[in-house]
């Protein structure tokens, strides 16, 4: 059975226009996801992580942002060559999002019911009953109880982790082939996340769909996905399968973040958590060379003259490290 | 904060001057701004640029028309009123009248009010409740009335009468300073504040309102605008400036009787009104672009 | 209680069932109808020099509790006791003089500092409002302060605006040590932060507390970060205390259901590491209405009739572990396999 390749992005660059000059805030990504698969995008805030599932659904606002390069092939079709009423035909349909903060991304003066109602009216010509029927389905499918009653209710009503079951709803109504999931369970308690993620585990297994999972938290993206990606500052640092990026990371970043987590179950620590010293650079004023050079503790000659090339380190690891040319 | 608002201006200054920058980027509030420092050198400057003593009155030159008509002159560029004196003078001594009383007026609501309103938002209970039920007793009367009843009460001279205009904006102000005081309250600076052991005085004035004035700042233009047009609603009606002042207002009420045969002794003075008000409105929509907190840090 | 080993005089503060209940009116004579029980019956002790975490979920009543150990809000019932003494009966100026022994550490580097002001003046409010008027006097200490977290002299001038969460949350503490306080709150103190620096903070944190010997009540949604920096650990529930041992015998062997499910819900950066999730089903109750009998009974996947009867008192059960559930299942032995 071969797994075909979803979404391909190539070298892509979305800079933003801005006063102090131009950021760069998508660098030269490069990413596959294939299908059925959950790709983890990793990265502290500012990253560029955010702008780059933007960037695939084409919500980057443009002034002040602007795509500088790159393809994004969806199904072998360049997206971003699209236009604006072809993409709206993919926005929700074939590509969908869920955001972060589940009560601003729901308009409080619409039901939960129609909010998901006129995602599948925008994209499928069904009547009323077929519509109401397809949303309730579609509330089940996401397992919230009573779901005919519940159709009916506000944001407001409804708990942080049902609303958010109502994100995941409107975003799976179309049999979407590839979810974006922006921080999805960030803003959720710990008991409710788990829910949440336990949940998007099913339904991926149910729809065969895509996810591509973005967020800060390592423990999360361990649990969700099969390949993870590591951005830095505007660029990819790392990529590898979840298990190989956890055992055996390989770039100074990477080892970084992993070892400055507490591990949960020993107890007070005794000894100090290590921690990458000195701050994410302003986008203003990036380093010359490897953007990650003046944090880092292996630093070499070659670090502060040049940017590293990605280099292949098999198995389907790649590092962006002088380290390993 | 999405990545595109957090844009952060990289030098090293009080975020105050960020906003005024932006104030002259923005071309209505500047249009505003010039109109307004143009009414404020004329008012400052007056004695010196003023043809004549705008009191002075004239038998031979009564109702001269202005210089571009066929029996005009270069004496009186905009003509002269019933009385012999001069047009240009009396507006531009006029304008002092303005300013003085936009100053005072705009100044008695804005401190009462924002005291009000202060004490409002951060006392909340039966203070908040007491202070915003007087707001909605005072804007329950129509505009002018209220300021023609406490005229009529005080007595009618421009003191009177900047007094009046500056009560009917308390509300006005209150309203806006408290909805920013609870709004700031609910911020961990303040009860950091608190838990420092600063008096509740302190809080309010030293932390929160400095964080309060953008709003107060839009207002108080607006005001000033508003406040002339009240000024002038009351002149006219003789409540406000008493002759021989030359207040724009009182000009108009002047004029009336004399529309068709010297429309200017009316016309200038309008001319005068409307500049000035669009001037502050501007300037008030210029300043509540630049000072939005949306657009802000 | 049952704290019977520990002699509690010498707790650095104490609190005694305390309850703060919000309530909420309704009608047209704004009677009160409900109350949100946010914290319902607290009684716990924290010794000098350690470290006490407090976790929970969103509601549960943790931040309310460090707002009222340190009156910034008013106690419904109860009673504080700090170094012996009851702090409930203070007068203003006693209050006054209390706050320089007490601090909190806030969560939001964004508006936990006064914009409008800058850095000297952020840090140097405390000293000013407490007696150092002269000038240069109040500089010199801010600029210690400042080097102690880890900033320097040219920052004293910036705005917040200026810096970076990390940087924002240093300047916190620094304003926080101002007075040289004894107890310091920690309000999901590097919750807000990005993760490499969460670190810095936090090992910051605790060498502040070997330097100057404070006693941090810290509070936390994060479990792993409490664990890390607890000597005792509180878990709370619906307003309640549902546990309570040292940080070691805590996430090793829970033994209060919510306990449990809240540290298997936890996600586990590895991969490789795969457990027995318990799952809880449902919301969390509103603390209006919070069920009858033990509260956590509703989602409770071991609970019997008796649980929504009659409320299970917190008692000990181990040594200097306590816990308000009669049938105590038997704990996770370690979570790692």
């Amino acid at each position: 059975m071969t797994i075909k390749t979803l979404l391909e992005i190539q070298n892509l660059k979305t800079y933003f226009d801005v006063r102090g000059g131009v950021l760069k805030a998508v660098d030269n990504v490069s990413l596959t996801i294939k299908s059925g698969e959950t790709l983890g995008l990793v990265g502290e805030s500012g990253c560029g992580k955010s702008v780059t599932g933007a960037s695939i659904m084409r919500l980057v606002p443009i002034p002040p942002g602007r795509t500088a390069g790159g393809k994004i092939l969806f199904e072998g079709i360049d997206i971003l060559k699209l236009p604006e009423s072809e993409m709206r035909k993919v926005r929700g349909n074939k590509i969908s999002m869920i955001f972060q903060e589940p009560m601003t991304s729901l308009n409080p003066v619409f039901t939960v019911g129609d909010q998901v109602a006129e995602v599948i009216r925008l994209h499928e010509k069904l009547s009323q009953q077929e519509t109401r029927e397809r949303v309730i389905e579609t509330f089940r499918l996401v397992r919230i109880p009573a779901p005919e009653s519940r159709i009916k209710e506000y944001p407001h009503q409804m708990s942080g982790g049902m609303r958010q079951r109502v994100m995941i709803a409107m975003a799976l109504a179309c049999h979407p082939k590839l979810m974006i999931a922006d921080e999805p369970s960030t803003a959720l308690d710990v008991t409710i996340q788990a829910q949440i993620l336990d949940l998007m585990n099913q339904l991926k297994e149910e729809t065969g769909a895509s996810i591509l999972f973005i967020t800060h938290d390592l423990g999360v993206i361990a649990e969700m996905a099969q390949r993870v990606a590591v951005m830095y500052a505007g660029k990819i640092m790392e990529g590898a399968d979840v298990d190989t990026l956890f055992s055996e990371p390989k770039h100074p970043y990477t080892m970084g973040l992993m070892s400055s987590i507490p591990i949960l179950g020993i107890g007070k620590n005794q000894r100090r958590l290590s921690t990458i010293p000195g701050v994410v650079p302003s986008l203003f004023k990036l380093p010359k060379g490897c953007l990650f050079h003046d944090r880092c503790s292996v630093s070499l000659k070659e670090c502060d003259q040049s940017e590293p090339p990605m280099i292949d380190l098999g198995n389907s690891h790649f590092v962006r490290c002088h380290k390993y040319v | 904060m999405s990545l595109w608002a957090r844009i952060a201006s990289p030098e090293d200054r009080h975020p105050f001057f960020d906003q005024i920058e932006k104030l002259f980027k923005n071309r209505t509030g500047l249009v505003g701004l010039i109109i307004i420092i143009v009414f404020s050198l004329a008012a400052i400057f007056a004695p010196l640029i003023s043809p004549h003593d705008p009191n002075e009155n004239s038998l031979y030159d009564q109702l001269k028309p202005p210089v571009w008509n066929l029996e005009g002159s270069t004496k009186n560029l905009l003509g002269t009123d019933d009385l012999g004196r001069d047009m240009l003078s009396r507006l531009i001594y006029g304008a002092r009248v303005s300013l003085t009383l936009g100053i005072v007026s705009v100044g008695i609501a804005f401190l009462c009010g924002s005291l009000l309103g202060a004490i409002a938002g951060y006392r909340k209970g039966w203070p908040d409740n007491l202070i915003m039920r007087l707001m909605d007793i005072i804007l329950a009367f129509p505009h002018i009335l209220l300021a023609i009843v406490i005229v009529a009460y005080l007595g009618p001279g421009l003191r009177n009468a900047m007094m009046a205009i500056g009560i009917i904006n308390i509300p006005r102000f209150a309203r806006i300073v408290r909805a920013s005081v609870m709004d700031e309250y609910e911020k961990d600076y303040v009860t950091a504040a608190k838990a420092v052991g600063s008096s509740n005085r302190r809080i309010i004035f030293n932390a929160i309102f400095p964080n309060c004035l953008a709003p107060i700042i839009v207002q108080a233009s607006l005001g000033f605008g508003a406040a002339i047009l009240d000024a002038a609603g009351l002149s006219f009606l003789g409540l406000g400036a008493q002759p021989p002042l030359s207040e724009w207002g009182a000009m108009i009420a002047q004029g009336r009787a004399m529309i068709l045969r010297a429309w200017w002794v009316m016309t200038f003075p309008g001319i005068a009104i409307l500049l000035a008000v669009l001037g502050f409105n501007l300037l008030g929509d210029g300043l509540r672009d630049a000072l939005d907190p949306r657009l802000r840090d | 209680m049952s704290d019977a080993k520990i002699n509690t005089n010498a707790s650095l503060l104490e609190t005694k069932e305390l309850v703060k209940h919000y309530p909420i009116t309704g009608g047209i004579f704004l009677r009160p109808v409900a109350s949100v029980k946010a914290v319902d019956g607290v009684s716990l002790y924290i010794l000098p020099g350690e470290t006490l975490g407090l976790v929970g979920e969103s509601g549960c009543g943790k931040s309310t509790l460090g707002r009222l150990i340190l009156r910034l809000e008013e106690p419904t019932r109860g009673d504080i006791i700090f170094q012996g003494e009851s702090i409930l009966g203070y007068d203003l100026k006693q209050m006054r003089a209390l706050r320089q022994e007490m601090q909190i550490i806030f969560q939001d580097p964004f508006s936990s500092l006064n914009p409008r002001k800058n850095v000297a003046h952020i840090v140097g409010e405390p000293l000013l409002v407490h007696g150092m008027t002269d000038r240069h006097e109040r500089e010199a200490r801010v600029l210690e302060l400042l080097e102690v977290v880890g900033l320097k002299r040219e920052h004293m001038r910036r705005y917040p605006h200026q810096f970076s969460g990390g940087q924002r949350q240093r300047i916190g503490v620094a304003r926080a040590l101002a007075l040289n306080p004894k107890l310091i709150i920690c309000d999901e103190a590097v919750s807000a932060l990005d993760v490499s620096i969460r670190g810095q903070v936090i090992n910051l944190l605790q060498d502040l507390q070997e330097e100057f010997g404070l006693t941090y009540l810290f509070i936390s949604h994060d479990l792993s970060v409490v664990e890390h920096i607890s000597d005792r650990v509180a878990v709370m529930y619906l307003g309640k205390i549902v546990e309570l041992a040292d940080s070691r015998s805590l996430y090793k062997a829970p033994l209060h259901p919510y306990t449990q499910a809240l540290l298997s819900a936890a996600p586990v950066p590895d991969p490789k590491w795969k457990k027995k999730r318990i799952v809880l089903p449902g919301d969390v109750p509103s603390p209006i209405n919070p069920p009858s009998g033990c509260r956590f009974h509703t989602r409770c996947l071991y609970a019997k009739d008796i649980c929504s009867q009659q409320e299970p008192p917190l008692k000990e059960v181990r040594e200097n572990h306590l816990v308000a559930c009669p049938f105590t299942p038997s704990g996770i032995e370690g979570l790692r396999t």
